[in-house]
């Protein structure tokens, strides 16, 4: 008896971890990014973010994938 | 990305060094923040370095002056060539693919166009080519008119710039343009911009 409610126990944390775990991956992962949107650099740095905006949108559509170079 | 979607923080460094650092700070102020996207400019990049390595996170950064990788600080990633190739690389293409002998280096006095200015002569050099014009500029300037008499008074046959912004090489362009009284007519090697009204165009 004792060793079955300690098996529920351990089964049950371990399921306490898992359900962590996976509440927490659902959290977006931040990238910070400095780009001058206003000044000289302003046109550059629309570029560069429309670059990096990109570059999330694909990774979150499609995952990341390494891919070989040509 | 590891089964989260990439959220982007994004900052605007305002095109200053002072903005650089504020911005760098007021990310670095977020412990969920793991890695950062830093600026391209070098100059920026100089700036911020002493905060990225107090705060020991990965900067992936854009700045082309090879001294930024080499100076120490193992948290800057550069994903771009930098002006060490750039240099080679339009010397090269100037010296042995166009045939030019008589060069012109039009370049910002920021770190980016100094250090890419440098490189160029320096490669130019073990080429046994000596520019005939090393000329700066100070970034914002609105008016090259005298950059482009400096050029053509030279009399060289291809131009080599290190522009830090679009706007100032559009201008600069314009002040070579056909519209203008100086008008330029040299083959025209940049790292950055194009310039297609100062270019002549059977180097293109």
């Amino acid at each position: 008896m004792l060793k079955r409610m300690i098996y529920h126990r351990v089964v049950l944390a371990g399921l306490m971890v898992v359900l962590t775990c996976l509440a927490h991956s659902a959290e977006p992962l931040k990238v910070g990014m400095i780009a001058p949107l206003t000044g000289p650099a302003a046109e550059e740095g629309r570029y560069n973010v429309q670059g990096a905006e990109l570059a999330a949108e694909e990774v979150n559509k499609n995952g990341w994938r390494a891919r070989p170079t040509s | 990305m590891l089964g989260r979607p990439v959220e982007l923080v994004i900052e605007d460094d305002q095109t200053t060094n002072s903005g650089v650092v504020l911005a760098f700070t007021k990310l670095a102020g977020d412990k969920d923040i793991p890695a950062f996207i830093g600026p391209i400019r070098s100059t920026s990049v100089h700036a911020m370095a002493p905060d990225v390595q107090r705060l020991g996170k990965p900067v992936m950064i854009g700045g082309t002056d090879p001294q930024l990788t080499h100076m120490g600080n193992p948290w800057l990633f550069r994903f771009r060539p930098n002006d060490a190739y750039s240099a080679r690389v339009i010397a090269d293409y100037g010296v042995n693919t166009l045939g030019k002998k008589k060069w012109a280096i039009v370049y910002s006095t920021d770190a980016f166009g100094t250090s890419g200015m440098k490189k160029l002569v320096e490669d130019l050099k073990g080429m046994d080519v000596e520019p005939a014009l090393v000329q700066g500029y100070t970034n914002n300037s609105q008016d090259f008119t005298p950059v482009v008499l400096a050029v053509k008074q030279s009399s060289v046959d291809v131009m080599a710039t290190y522009m830090t912004f679009g706007a100032d090489q559009a201008i600069f362009a314009s002040e070579g343009g056909p519209a203008r009284q100086a008008t330029l007519a040299v083959a025209s090697i940049n790292a950055t911009h194009l310039t297609p009204i100062v270019c002549d165009p059977e180097a293109v």
